[in-house]
C-alpha cells in the first residue's frame, strides 16, 4: 500500500517543519530585548537647586538653564528669549512639520537671500506638530530638548547663543548674527524663536518642544509633555523602567 | 527516489537531490557503527547554533556578571549554556569512539590515511576550542583553566617562550582578557569547521571503509564498488538516517542536559551550569546570589573538565618533571598533549599489513588499546584523587592493563593462527590475571601498615578499573574470532507495503511532537522552570526524530522489511523515555 508510504514521508516532513517551527518561539523569546514599558509623562514642577519653586521672573534673559524631562537622563534647554538689548521677546505659537530639511527646502533659498525662513514656507515630511509658543508673563519663556537631533551631541556642544553672539566658527552669515541653538559637533543649527527650527543641516528635525504650563497667579512652571519628533536615541520618548522617569519636580540649574 | 510529478517532481527538477555526487554506500550500512562521524558532525552543529545565539549576551568586559544574568534572567539563557555544554561533551565523547572504532577497525589504512590525519588534528583543535569555550565562563573552573594553562605553558617553555604564548593565549591584562578568550574560541571553532569539511571531503572521496564481513578482514577492495545492487539512494536514505541520527544525538544531549540540571549538584564534572565563586560574584555585581550557586561553589575543587582530567593527572605525576632544567615541566607537556596524537598519527604508516584483523595487527592493537585504557584509568584516577604519586603507585595501575592485554593478545593471536596456544601461556595468563587480582589486596595491607590516606581506595579503584577495562578489550578482541569467513547481505526486494504500526509509532511521535511544539510556545516559564524548559526542547527533538525514523522506515521498508514491531521499537522507546522524564520534571 503505497499510500501509508506517502503518509510517513509527508510526516517525515512535518517532523521537520515542527523541530523548525518548534524553535522558532523560543530562539525569539532570548533573542528579544526586554522593552521597557511606555509610561504617561509626567507633571513636573521646575524648581531651584534648593527645592524652591522656579518663577518665570526669576528666569534671566537670553541665559541658558537645564533641566531634566522626561527622563532622568534626557536634558532640555529652559530659556527666557529676548533680543539684543535683553527684553523679553514673545514666541508666536506656530504648526511645525517633525521632519525638515533646510537645504533643499524652499525655505533654504529663502534663506539664502538673506531672508528669516517662514514657518509656513518650510515643506515639511512626517506630519506636523503645534508648538505652543512662549509662556510667562511676556510669553517668552520656552524649553526645547537638549539633545541635538542629529547625532544626540548635548551641552556643552549643544548650546544657545543669544543674538549678536556668535558661535565659534559660525557656518555661515546668519548663524553668526546668533540668536541660535548650535551643535559644535556638526554644525547643525536651530532657531529658538521659532519652535527650534532646523535652519542648518545636517539636523533634519527640530529639537523637541517640552510644554511648559504657566500659572498667572503663582508664578510656577511645569513641563507636562514633549513635542515634535521623538528625542534622539530613544526607542520613545517615555519608554523607561519607572524609576529613570522624572518625578514631581525637576531641577533647573543656570549654565550660562 | 523517482522524479514523478505534483510538488516533488517540480522541486526534484531544480535541486536534483537525486544526483548529489556523496558516495553511495549499501542499505546494509545504515548502522550507527558506520555513522560515529555524524554523531560528532551533529554534536558540532549543535554547538555552533548554540555558540552563535550565546553570543548576544557575552561580556568579555564582566564575563561573570553576564553569564549570571543569561542564566537567571534570559528566557532559555539557561538552556543555551548549558546545552552548549552538553554538546561540547557529546562532540568530544563522540569523537573519542569515532577514533577508537576506526582504530579498531584499521579505517585508517591505505588510501585512507590522510582522512586519519585529518580527523587527528581537527580532534587537536576540537579540544583546544572545549579548552577556550570553557575558560570564557568566567567561573572557578574557568580561572583555574588559566592559571593551570599558564603555568603549564611557562614552565613547558622556559621563561621567554613561556611567557609569550600565555600573553597570546589569554594576555596579561586580566581587563582584555575575555575578549581574547572568546575571539580565540570563535576562530578556533571556524577553524574546526573548516577542518571538519576537509576530514569529511577526504572520507568522501574514498567512501566508507567496506564492512569486514564484506572483505573477510583483508583491506581489498579499498572502496566500496559503486556498482553494487544493493546501494541505496543518498538521497532521501542517507538524508533521512542522518537527519534521523542528528535530531536523535541533539534530544539525547537537551533530554541528559535537563535531567542533569532536575538532579542539582551531582558531581563537578556532570554539572551543567557554571560554578561560581560568591566573592567574584559580588565583586562582579552580584549580591545575593541564590542558594543553589553557593553550593555548588563549596562543593567543588580544582579540576579541569572530564577530557582533560587525565591531563590533569599526569600534570600530578612529580616523578616525571624535570626539576633540575628551566623546563621543568616539558616532559609533562609531551606525554600528555604530544605523544597521543603522535602515537595515532603513525600508525598508518607502519601498519601495512593487507588484513584489517585486530589480531594481525599488533602495534595498532595493542598501543592503541592501551592508550585508550590508560586515559579511561588517568580520568578516573584524577576525578577520585588529587595529589603528587609515586612512580611506583604509577607502575602498578598501568602495568595490570599492560600485562593482560600483551597476553590476551598474544594467547587471542596464536588461536587464531591455529599454533598451539600452549597450556604454559594460558597458565602464565591465568597466573598475572590471579596475581593482578592478589596485588592490591598485598597493596592495601602494605600502604595500610604505613597509615594509608584515602587516596589509597582511589589508586585501588584505578587499578581495578583498568583491570576490567583490559578483560573487556581482550574480550572485545575475542569477538574477532574465528573470523575471516566473506559474507554480503543479499540485496532484498521486498514489498513496498508499510505495515500499520510503522504508521502507529510515527502518529504517536508527531502527537508528542505536536504537543510539544505548543507547550514550548505557549506555556512553559523558562526562566522560573529552566530544566522543564529544557526538557520540552529534548521530547521536541526526539519525537521529531521518531516521526523522521518513520518515514525512513517506509523508505527502505522494501529494502530492509518490517519484521515485527520489536524490532521498530528501540528508537521510538527513547521518545517515551524523553516524554516520561519531561513530564516528571514539569509536573
Amino acid at each position: 500500500m503505497t499510500s501509508r508510504r506517502d503518509f510517513l514521508k509527508v510526516l517525515g516532513a512535518f517532523g521537520l517543519v515542527g523541530v523548525a517551527g518548534g524553535l522558532a518561539p523560543p530562539i525569539i523569546k532570548y533573542v528579544m530585548p526586554p522593552i521597557p514599558p511606555q509610561q504617561p509623562f509626567p507633571r513636573t514642577k521646575l524648581v531651584w537647586e534648593d527645592g524652591t519653586p522656579v518663577k518665570a521672573s526669576e528666569l534671566e534673559v537670553n541665559k541658558m538653564y537645564l533641566f531634566a524631562y522626561p527622563m532622568v537622563n534626557t536634558p532640555n534647554f529652559l530659556l527666557n528669549l529676548g533680543d539684543e538689548n535683553g527684553n523679553p521677546v514673545e514666541i508666536p505659537p506656530a504648526e511645525l512639520p517633525i521632519s525638515m530639511d533646510p537645504t533643499r527646502d524652499e525655505a533654504a533659498i529663502f534663506k539664502a537671500q538673506g531672508g528669516r525662513i517662514e514657518i509656513g514656507k518650510i515643506e515639511g515630511r512626517g506630519g506636523v506638530y503645534k508648538f505652543p509658543g512662549g509662556v510667562g508673563p511676556h510669553k517668552s519663556i520656552v524649553a526645547y530638548s537638549g539633545i541635538c537631533q542629529h547625532f544626540a551631541c548635548f551641552y556643552p556642544a549643544l548650546r544657545f547663543y543669544p543674538p549678536g553672539v556668535s558661535p565659534p566658527n559660525p557656518p555661515n552669515e546668519a548663524v553668526a548674527k546668533g540668536g541660535v541653538i548650535f551643535c559644535a559637533c556638526h554644525g547643525s543649527a536651530y532657531d529658538p524663536y521659532r519652535g527650534a527650527i532646523v535652519t542648518e543641516s545636517p539636523a533634519a528635525s527640530p529639537l523637541p518642544a517640552v510644554i511648559l504650563e504657566w500659572d498667572p497667579n503663582t508664578d510656577e512652571l511645569w513641563a507636562v509633555k514633549v513635542e515634535g519628533a521623538t528625542i534622539t536615541g530613544k526607542f520613545c520618548n517615555t519608554c523607561a523602567q519607572p524609576e529613570e522617569m522624572v518625578g514631581n519636580t525637576t531641577t533647573v540649574r543656570q549654565v550660562a | 527516489m523517482s522524479s514523478g510529478g505534483g510538488l516533488w517532481g517540480w522541486l526534484e527538477e531544480r535541486l536534483r537531490l537525486s544526483h548529489l555526487p556523496f558516495y553511495r554506500v549499501p542499505y546494509s550500512y545504515m548502522t550507527l557503527e558506520f555513522w560515529l562521524g555524524a554523531i560528532v558532525a551533529s554534536s558540532f552543529m549543535l554547538l555552533v547554533i548554540t555558540g552563535l545565539l550565546l553570543l548576544f549576551y557575552y561580556k568579555p568586559d564582566n564575563p561573570i556578571l553576564g553569564n549570571y544574568v543569561l542564566i537567571t534572567e534570559k528566557p532559555f539563557g539557561r538552556f543555551l549554556l548549558t546545552t552548549h555544554l552538553y554538546a561540547a561533551h557529546a562532540m568530544i565523547f563522540s569523537a573519542i569512539i569515532h577514533l577508537f572504532r576506526n582504530m579498531y577497525r584499521g579505517a585508517y589504512k591505505r588510501p585512507r590515511e590522510l582522512v586519519w590525519l585529518a580527523g587527528i588534528i581537527t580532534g587537536l583543535i576540537m579540544i583546544q576550542t572545549a579548552f577556550f569555550g570553557y575558560s570564557l565562563i568566567g567561573d572557578k573552573i574557568a580561572e583555574e583553566a588559566v592559571a593551570i594553562g599558564s603555568g603549564l605553558v611557562s614552565n613547558s617553555f622556559g621563561p621567554y617562550w613561556g611567557k609569550v604564548l600565555v600573553a597570546l593565549a589569554f594576555d596579561i591584562d586580566e581587563a582584555q582578557r575575555y575578549y581574547r578568550l572568546l575571539a580565540m574560541h570563535i576562530i578556533l571553532a571556524g577553524l574546526l569547521g573548516l577542518l571538519f569539511l576537509l576530514h569529511f571531503g577526504l572520507f568522501e572521496q574514498q567512501g566508507p571503509q567496506p564492512s569486514h564481513e564484506e572483505t573477510g578482514w583483508k583491506t581489498k577492495p579499498e572502496r566500496i564498488p559503486q556498482d553494487r545492487e544493493d546501494l541505496a539512494p543518498w538521497f532521501p536514505v542517507n538524508f533521512l538516517y542522518m537527519t534521523f541520527l542528528g535530531l536523535g544525538v541533539w534530544g539525547l544531549i537537551v533530554l541528559l542536559n535537563a535531567i542533569s540540571q532536575a538532579a542539582g549538584f551531582v558531581h563537578q564534572l556532570l554539572y551543567p551550569l557554571p560554578i561560581f565563586d560568591p566573592d567574584k560574584l559580588a565583586a562582579a555585581g552580584v549580591s545575593n546570589p541564590p542558594e543553589w550557586i553557593l553550593e555548588a561553589a563549596e562543593k567543588t575543587r580544582p579540576m579541569p573538565p572530564w577530557f582533560l582530567v587525565y591531563a590533569f593527572k599526569i600534570f600530578q605525576l612529580n616523578f616525571l618533571y624535570l626539576n633540575a632544567i628551566g623546563y621543568s615541566a616539558l616532559l609533562i607537556f609531551i606525554i600528555a598533549m604530544v605523544l597521543p596524537p603522535l602515537v595515532l598519527s603513525i600508525f598508518p604508516f607502519i601498519d601495512r599489513h593487507d588484513s584489517t584483523h585486530p589480531l594481525d595487527r599488533p602495534i595498532p592493537t595493542i598501543v592503541g588499546g592501551l592508550l585508550v585504557i590508560y586515559l579511561a584509568q588517568l580520568t578516573i584516577w584524577g576525578a577520585l584523587s588529587i595529589g603528587y604519586y609515586s612512580l611506583t603507585t604509577t607502575a602498578l595501575i598501568f602495568l595490570v592493563p599492560l600485562l593482560i592485554v600483551v597476553m590476551g593478545y598474544i594467547i587471542l593471536a596464536r588461536y587464531r593462527s591455529g599454533e598451539p596456544v600452549g597450556a604454559g601461556l594460558v597458565l602464565a595468563f591465568t597466573g598475572i590475571i590471579l596475581l593482578v587480582f592478589l596485588a592490591p589486596g598485598a597493596w592495601i595491607v602494605f600502604k595500610g601498615s604505613q597509615g594509608a590516606s584515602e587516596a589509597l581506595w582511589a589508586d585501588l579503584a584505578t587499578m581495578l578499573i583498568g583491570l576490567a577495562l583490559a578483560i573487556g578489550y581482550v574480550a572485545l578482541l575475542a569477538t574477532s574470532l574465528p573470523g575471516g569467513e566473506k559474507s554480503q547481505r543479499t540485496v532484498q526486494v521486498g514489498s513496498k507495503d508499510v505495515p500499520l504500526p510503522l504508521v502507529a509509532l510515527a502518529v504517536v511521535d508527531l502527537f508528542l511532537l505536536i504537543v510539544s511544539v505548543l507547550l514550548l510556545a505557549l506555556w512553559v516559564d523558562p526562566i522560573a522552570n529552566p530544566a522543564g524548559a529544557t526538557a520540552l526542547v529534548a521530547l521536541l527533538f526526539l519525537s521529531a526524530y521518531g516521526v523522521v525514523h518513520g518515514a525512513y522506515r517506509a523508505v527502505v521498508v522494501d529494502k530492509v522489511p518490517y519484521t515485527w514491531i520489536g524490532r521498530e521499537l528501540p528508537p521510538h522507546l527513547l521518545v517515551y523515555i524523553a516524554a516520561f522524564i519531561t513530564a516528571a520534571i514539569l509536573i
